[in-house]
C-alpha cells in the first residue's frame, strides 16, 4: 500500500542508491535510480581539462583577503509571514482539522461556515494542502512539533494565492497556535480548547476581511499569556522562547560572517523558519538567494544559526497584528 | 566520488592554482552539479556549471570547512545561479515539459549518440514523474539523488533545516510512490 510510511532507513537507502529493505519499495527505488541515471552525467574530458586550467588561473589570481565564505544561510524573505501562517496552520491542524472535512461542505449560516472560511484562507480545504495538514495533525499528536511546523511550511509554500491581507487575517490564529505549540503536553490540551473556542467564535462572527482578522486577533489576545499579548512588551522581550520555530528575526542581517549559515543538525527549532528558502509563493522565496555567492557564509560552523529562534513567542503575531490594526 | 582524506591536500593545492587539483575538484562535483541543474530545468546548464566553479575559484581562499562544507557551498552557488538565471528569463523555477526536455536532450547531452537516445527517453519519463513534485520537493530530492548530497549538505545548500529537508524528501518520495502506483509515469509502477 502506498499509504504505509517509508522507514528512514529505506529512504536513505534509496536516496543513496541502495536497495531498500522493504520489497514493496522496489518500483520507487527503480524510479529514484532512474532519476539519478538520467541527470548525472560524465563530463567531457576536453572540457574538464580546459576549464580546470581556467579555474586554476582564476584561483591563482584571486585575492587572498576577504571574509570567509561557505554555504547558504537561512533565507529570511517572506519567512515572517510564512512562519506566522505555518504556526497558524499548525494550530489549526492540532485543533480543528477534525472538523475540516465537514466544514468543507458548510454553507453560510451553518455552524461551521466561519471555520470553513478560515480554513479556506489558509488553504486547508484546497486540494493537497489538506493531506499535508493531516500529516501536521499526526505529527502534532506525536509531539513532533518541529516536524509539524516544517510540514506546515511546506503546505504554505504550495499556496500561491494568499496575499498579505489574507496573511494578516491569520495573526490571531498565530497567537493561539504559538501558544499551543509553546506549551508542553500538560497544558496543551487547555490551550487547544481555547483555540477551539476561538474557532467557534470565528464561526459565529459575521465580520469579513480585515475586520474579521482584527476580531480574531482580539479574541486570540485573550488566549495568549498576558505578557505575550502585550505588543510592546513582547517586542522588547528577549529570545528565550522555547519552541517557536518562526524565524522572523532572521532578517537579512548583514552578510557578515558570524557563522550561522543555516539551521542544521540538532537545532530543529529553526526548522520551520529556515525552511522557507525558496519555492513557495512566487513572491517570497529567493531574495537572499539572489545575492549570489559572495554573501554565503562559512561552512564549518554553519549550524549555529544563533538568530533564528529567539523571541518569536508572540512577536510575530503582535507585529503583524499591529500592522493590521487601525 | 568524494575525495575523502585527499580533500585537504587537494584544496590546498587548488588554492595555489594547481590545475590538477582543480581537475580533481571539478571531476568530483561537476557531473552532480550539472545533473542537479538539469534536473531542475535550468537553462544553459553547462554555462551555469562553469560560472559556479569560476565563483568557487574566485573565492577559494576565503572558503573554510571540510569536504562536506565544500560540497554544500558549491551547490549553494549553483542553486543561486540557477535562480538568478530563472529570474533573468522572467519565469518561475520549474522543470521542463516534454518538448523542452527533448530539446535539451538533443542539444546538451554529453556522451555518445547511442546513449543519447536512451537518455532522452529516460529524461522524458523522469520529467513526467517528477513534474508531480513541488518546487521545494524537487530542490531537495534532486540535491539528494542527483547532487549526491547528504541531508545535512542539502540543508546547508538550501539554507533549510535538516528537519525540513527530511520532511520534504519524505513527502517527495510519498508523492512519487503514489504516482507510480497510479501508473502516472512510464516507469510502469505496480506496487503491491
Amino acid at each position: 500500500m502506498t499509504s504505509r510510511r517509508i522507514s528512514d532507513a529505506d529512504v536513505e537507502a534509496m536516496l543513496a542508491g541502495r536497495r531498500p529493505a522493504d520489497p514493496e519499495l522496489g518500483v520507487l527505488s527503480d524510479a529514484v535510480d532512474g532519476i539519478r541515471r538520467t541527470y548525472v552525467t560524465e563530463m567531457d574530458d576536453a572540457h574538464v581539462v580546459g576549464l580546470s586550467g581556467r579555474l586554476a588561473a582564476v584561483a591563482a589570481a584571486a585575492p587572498l583577503d576577504g571574509g570567509p565564505v561557505g554555504a547558504s544561510r537561512p533565507s529570511s524573505s517572506g519567512t515572517r509571514r510564512r512562519g506566522a501562517i505555518a504556526l497558524a496552520l499548525a494550530g489549526l491542524g492540532a485543533v480543528a482539522f477534525g472538523g475540516a472535512a465537514m466544514a468543507d461542505e458548510a454553507a453560510p449560516g451553518d455552524f461551521l461556515y466561519g471555520l470553513d472560511r478560515a480554513l479556506e484562507v489558509v488553504g486547508i480545504n484546497n486540494g493537497g494542502a489538506q493531506e499535508r495538514l493531516a500529516e501536521v495533525q499526526a505529527l502534532l499528536a506525536d509531539d513532533e512539533v518541529e516536524q509539524a511546523l516544517d510540514t506546515s511550511v511546506e503546505a504554505v509554500e504550495d499556496m500561491d494565492g494568499m496575499d498579505d491581507d489574507e496573511a494578516e487575517e491569520l495573526t490571531g490564529l498565530l497567537h493561539a497556535a504559538e501558544s499551543v505549540l509553546n506549551e508542553g503536553s500538560e497544558q496543551s490540551l487547555e490551550r487547544r480548547e481555547q483555540v477551539a473556542a476561538m474557532l467557534t467564535f470565528m464561526t459565529q462572527t459575521e465580520l469579513t476581511g480585515r475586520e474579521f482578522g482584527q476580531a480574531v486577533s482580539q479574541h486570540a489576545r485573550g488566549i495568549v499569556e498576558p505578557e505575550a499579548a502585550d505588543e510592546d512588551a513582547v517586542a522588547a522581550e528577549g529570545g528565550s522562547g522555547s519552541e517557536p520555530a518562526v524565524e522572523e528575526d532572521v532578517t537579512d542581517e548583514a552578510p557578515g560572517n558570524s557563522g550561522n549559515a543555516n539551521g542544521g543538525a540538532g537545532n530543529s527549532k529553526e526548522g520551520s523558519g529556515s525552511s522557507g528558502s525558496n519555492a513557495g509563493g512566487a513572491k517570497s522565496g529567493d531574495d537572499a538567494g539572489s545575492s549570489t555567492d559572495e554573501d554565503a557564509k562559512p561552512g564549518p560552523n554553519s549550524n549555529s544559526n544563533p538568530n533564528a529562534t529567539a523571541d518569536t513567542r508572540g512577536n510575530s503575531g503582535d507585529k503583524s497584528k499591529s500592522t493590521s490594526k487601525d | 566520488m568524494a575525495l575523502g582524506d585527499y580533500f585537504d591536500s587537494v584544496l590546498a593545492a587548488a588554492r595555489t592554482g594547481a590545475a590538477w587539483a582543480w581537475e580533481s575538484l571539478y571531476r568530483d562535483l561537476a557531473g552532480n552539479v550539472g545533473g542537479y541543474l538539469r534536473s531542475r530545468g535550468a537553462p544553459d546548464v553547462e554555462d551555469l556549471v562553469s560560472e559556479t566553479f569560476l565563483s568557487v575559484a574566485k573565492d577559494i581562499h576565503r572558503f573554510e570547512g571540510d569536504e562536506s562544507d565544500f560540497r554544500s557551498w558549491v551547490f549553494t552557488i549553483a542553486h543561486r545561479r540557477m535562480q538568478d538565471a530563472f529570474r533573468k528569463r522572467g519565469r518561475e523555477v520549474r522543470t521542463m515539459d516534454g518538448d523542452t526536455a527533448m530539446e535539451v536532450a538533443e542539444t546538451h547531452w554529453l556522451g555518445d549518440t547511442e546513449s543519447d537516445a536512451m537518455n532522452a527517453m529516460s529524461l522524458i519519463e523522469v520529467e513526467s514523474l517528477i513534474s508531480h513534485l513541488s518546487e521545494a520537493q524537487r530542490d531537495v530530492l534532486m540535491l539528494r539523488v542527483v547532487g549526491d548530497l547528504s541531508v545535512a549538505e542539502a540543508a546547508q545548500a538550501l539554507g533549510r533545516s535538516e528537519g525540513a529537508v527530511k520532511a520534504i524528501q519524505s513527502r517527495a518520495l510519498k508523492v512519487l510512490r503514489k504516482k507510480l502506483a497510479d501508473g502516472a509515469s512510464p516507469f510502469d509502477g505496480r506496487e503491491r
